[in-house]
């Protein structure tokens, strides 16, 4: 649970876009939690998210829907964009300390279809100063919804 | 601290049908909900353990997928619900609950994120995840949180709603 929430950015689509990068994210708060509400130009698609431009396997993830758990290393898998509007709510803890790994809990899900949770780790000590969420295929739709806070201890 | 700005909350002195917030403002961007909510005498591991939130009074336009587990299983469905405490779990606990709700007073249907923990006797611990739409484009005036299937609010159940708005700082950008 956040405790004192700081807006840090927000951005509502204008036109289709496959990303959408948050940049000079201060280290001054303990955690962070984006919400986005999306949907795409393509379907059904997966959200992959990258820390500070960095790609590659440095990422595992975990994800749980009704009837399947699955697990990776290929890429972070931090949501899930459906149509219509889903909604995606990631937490992502103690993202400025430099002498651990990042982790991250995500909750989403399509009520016509399915809830689903995920965790997620990024094998860095780096400080998070950036975070860009891309969609595997196509684009995110116009009016899709991104906001970013800062938790305060 | 708090979850955001703190905008209601009610704590029953007694057993009630409900809790309820009304008169919610339009001024925020999101709604969270924290609620810490048991069955006062509904029983059962799955009647007494199951609630809802209703909005504006409203409930139909409803569709629901959540996502249950425990320590020895998983479980989905679709009913309009999510799991707290039935009155015949461990004495003196109560499921924590969290809703958000975002883009609240907009004119487009509402989706909402349900996170909710419970126990039902020393044995079992629960952990549930929620997708919820309310098909309704009107403006969240108020909530009410009532057992879905039997029973009542028992005394001691809470609910708190916080107004979360959106914005910019200073030195934070998005392209």
């Amino acid at each position: 649970m956040p405790s004192a929430m700081t807006p840090l950015a927000t951005v509502t689509l204008s036109s289709a876009s496959s990303s959408v990068t948050f940049s000079n994210i201060p280290a001054t708060f303990r955690d962070l939690r984006l919400t986005y509400s999306v949907s795409s130009t393509t379907g059904n698609q997966d959200i992959g998210v990258r820390f500070n431009g960095t790609t590659g396997t440095s990422y595992v993830y975990m994800v749980g829907t009704g009837s399947t758990v699955a697990s990776g290393t290929v890429s972070d898998l931090l949501g899930y964009v459906n149509a219509p509007g889903l909604l995606n709510m990631v937490d992502i803890f103690d993202y400025a300390q430099t002498d651990r790994h990042k982790t991250g809990f995500n909750r989403y899900g399509a009520a016509a279809s399915f809830a689903a949770g995920s965790t997620s780790k990024w094998a860095s000590t780096a400080a998070i100063n950036s975070i860009q969420l891309y969609i595997g295929t196509g684009t995110f739709s116009a009016g899709s919804t991104f906001n970013l806070f800062g938790v305060s201890a | 601290m708090s979850y955001g700005t703190l905008i209601a909350s009610a704590t029953l002195s007694s057993g009630a049908a409900s809790i309820d917030i009304n008169s919610i403002p339009n001024t925020f961007t999101d709604l969270l909900i924290v609620a810490s909510i048991r069955n006062g005498t509904g029983s059962g591991a799955t009647g007494g353990r199951a609630f809802r939130v209703n909005f504006n009074g409203s409930t139909t336009s409803r569709t629901t997928r959540w996502l249950n587990g425990s320590g020895t299983g998983t479980s989905t469905g679709t009913d309009d619900y999510f799991w707290a405490v039935a009155s015949d779990g461990t004495a003196n606990i109560f499921g924590n609950t969290s809703i958000y709700i975002p883009d609240y007073a907009g004119s487009a249907n509402k989706i909402y994120l349900v996170d909710s923990v419970g126990e039902n006797n020393a044995s079992i611990s629960e952990l549930s995840l929620g997708s919820h739409l309310w098909a309704n484009t009107a403006a969240i005036t108020s909530i009410s949180i009532l057992p879905t299937l039997v029973g009542n609010i028992a005394a001691g159940s809470s609910v708190y709603v916080y107004g979360v708005t959106k914005g910019t700082l200073a030195g934070v950008t998005v392209s």
